[in-house]
């Protein structure tokens, strides 16, 4: 089942299969641990040994696909996790209560981390047994 | 429509519960007269619900007093950093019945009680089936930055901070369990989260207004709910965990979740998380708890959310650590019953 989304990004990108495999397995890695895992750009560089700019592009690729959504997460200052999500910064309140420092943090641009998640199609094609 | 009824309905208006907890008042009623659907409607937004329960007191399906308690029962519960406390002896004799009537003289529901911002504050005693109650209604303030004018104020080498004071109607409450020999003092948390110093500030407040009844150092022994924090993490069946932060004697270990709410994975189910472990320690604990496990079932006709989230930490007043919950989310009675007793049970089987 990883082989549409594999085939789908090979269209585009025919001198990189090696590199489109690599990454199509290790989303499947990701979400089989954690179906609602982050995609970050930074780390799959890093597993990748890839330039982050490159999967970034990627990754936006297959947000064009259906297979990733793009998301706003505003975290906690204070070293927490996210706090809220959405799909456009100016979504976002002016202030939150923080569940994890329990302080009010004003909205900041500089909190907001703009990264990916997996859409339903593109965990069916990754876990069928489990979707 | 009395003068008390458009109060009431005013409270339910700025009531931070959700619409599901008027719904299912107005439906209780409903069956209870055995009305027809025209004669009280039940659903709608909350302005249209506001309007059935009007024409329900107008119809004399709802009294005032009854009104009143469901909207005690709103703003009662939830909301609210809760102490808790076990009994001592001297406790048992100062916290009776009697003792609390006699400082704090009941009152019926009255204009006083319910507005918005009382010019006085108003205390007073309730024997109900559950717990003698102490309760204070008065107006509190917080304050906000005001980023706006902040900005607006600062220049070059200048940087202007403006805060803003909120007024807002509070309730803080003692509740006396004599027969389980317990106690907690729950204060409100305002419109708006508070700082620790503000917690502190207006539980010693609130201490002052009960001193003529209660000396919380002799009376009270703080519940040390920290001791229970290595069992609800154990708990897995009922919780839900984003965060936890614990220390061992060598390193502080913080996790957390990226995903917003539930979202993402439990932090408990991460490959990396250790914390489980009874080598560490946790002056904070925040979980998540499922109502359906809390109450028995979902809960939805009490307008409570399906997970309930809460703080619950050793707080230090004046050198005396204090167990104290944080409950952000306006709940029925039952769900702040169930959690304040399974932490309680966690500390009596780590014991």
């Amino acid at each position: 089942m990883y082989q549409r989304t594999f085939d789908a990004l090979c269209e585009k990108h025919p001198d990189q299969q090696a590199l489109l495999a690599a990454l199509v397995n290790q989303l499947a890695d990701t979400l089989s641990r954690d179906r609602n895992a982050v995609i970050d750009d930074r780390i799959l560089g890093q597993q990748l040994h890839t330039a982050e700019d490159l999967i970034k592009d990627l990754l936006v690729e297959l947000v064009g696909l259906d297979r990733l959504r793009i998301v706003a997460i505003w975290t906690c200052p204070n070293g927490g996790g996210g706090l809220l999500e959405a799909s456009d910064v100016s979504d976002f309140p002016t202030s939150i209560e923080c569940d994890y420092c329990g302080k009010i943090h004003a909205f900041s641009a500089a909190d907001v981390e703009v990264r990916f998640v997996s859409t339903d199609q593109l965990l069916h094609e990754l876990l069928p047994r489990e979707t | 429509m009395t003068d008390l009824s458009e109060l009431l309905v005013e409270r339910l208006r700025a009531s931070r519960s959700g619409n599901r907890a008027i719904q299912g008042f107005l439906r209780t009623v409903k069956e209870e007269r055995g009305l027809g659907p025209r004669e009280l409607r039940t659903s709608g937004s909350r302005e249209e619900l506001l309007e059935h329960v009007r024409e329900a007191v107008a119809g004399g399906f709802i009294r005032d007093e009854r009104l009143a308690r469901f909207v005690d029962r709103l703003e009662e519960n939830g909301s609210q950093h809760i102490f808790l406390f076990d009994l001592t002896s001297n406790g048992e004799n100062a916290l009776r019945h009697t003792a609390l009537e006699s400082a704090f003289p009941p009152s019926g529901p009255d204009t006083g009680m319910y507005e918005d911002t009382p010019d006085q504050p108003r205390i007073h005693f309730e024997r109900r089936p559950d717990a003698l109650v102490v309760k204070q209604i008065h107006s509190a303030s917080y304050w906000t930055k005001d980023e706006v004018r902040s900005e607006a104020h600062s220049e070059e080498g200048v940087r202007a901070v403006f805060y803003v004071e909120h007024r807002c109607r509070a309730l803080n409450i003692l509740r006396v369990m004599p027969e389980r020999r317990q106690a907690e003092i729950r204060i409100d948390r305002l419109a708006h989260a508070l700082t620790q110093d503000e917690i502190g500030s207006h539980f010693r407040s609130f201490l002052a207004t009960l001193s003529p009844v209660l000396n919380v150092d002799r009376d009270l022994t703080p519940t040390p709910i920290w001791q229970g924090f290595a069992g609800v993490v154990a708990c897995r069946e009922g919780t839900y965990m984003r965060v936890d932060r614990a220390a061992d004697p060598a390193v502080n270990v913080n996790i957390s979740n990226r995903r917003e709410g539930v979202a993402g994975q439990d932090v408990r189910d991460h490959s990396s998380y250790r914390l489980s472990s009874r080598d560490y320690a946790r002056n904070v604990l925040s979980v998540r708890w499922l109502t359906e496990w809390l109450v028995g079932d979902d809960d939805s006709e009490r307008g409570d959310p399906e997970m309930v989230h809460t703080t619950m930490s050793r707080f230090n007043v004046d050198d005396r650590d204090y167990g104290k919950i944080y409950i952000a989310a306006t709940v029925s009675p039952e769900v702040v019953s169930s959690v304040s007793e399974n932490i309680r049970r966690f500390v009596r089987e780590a014991s």
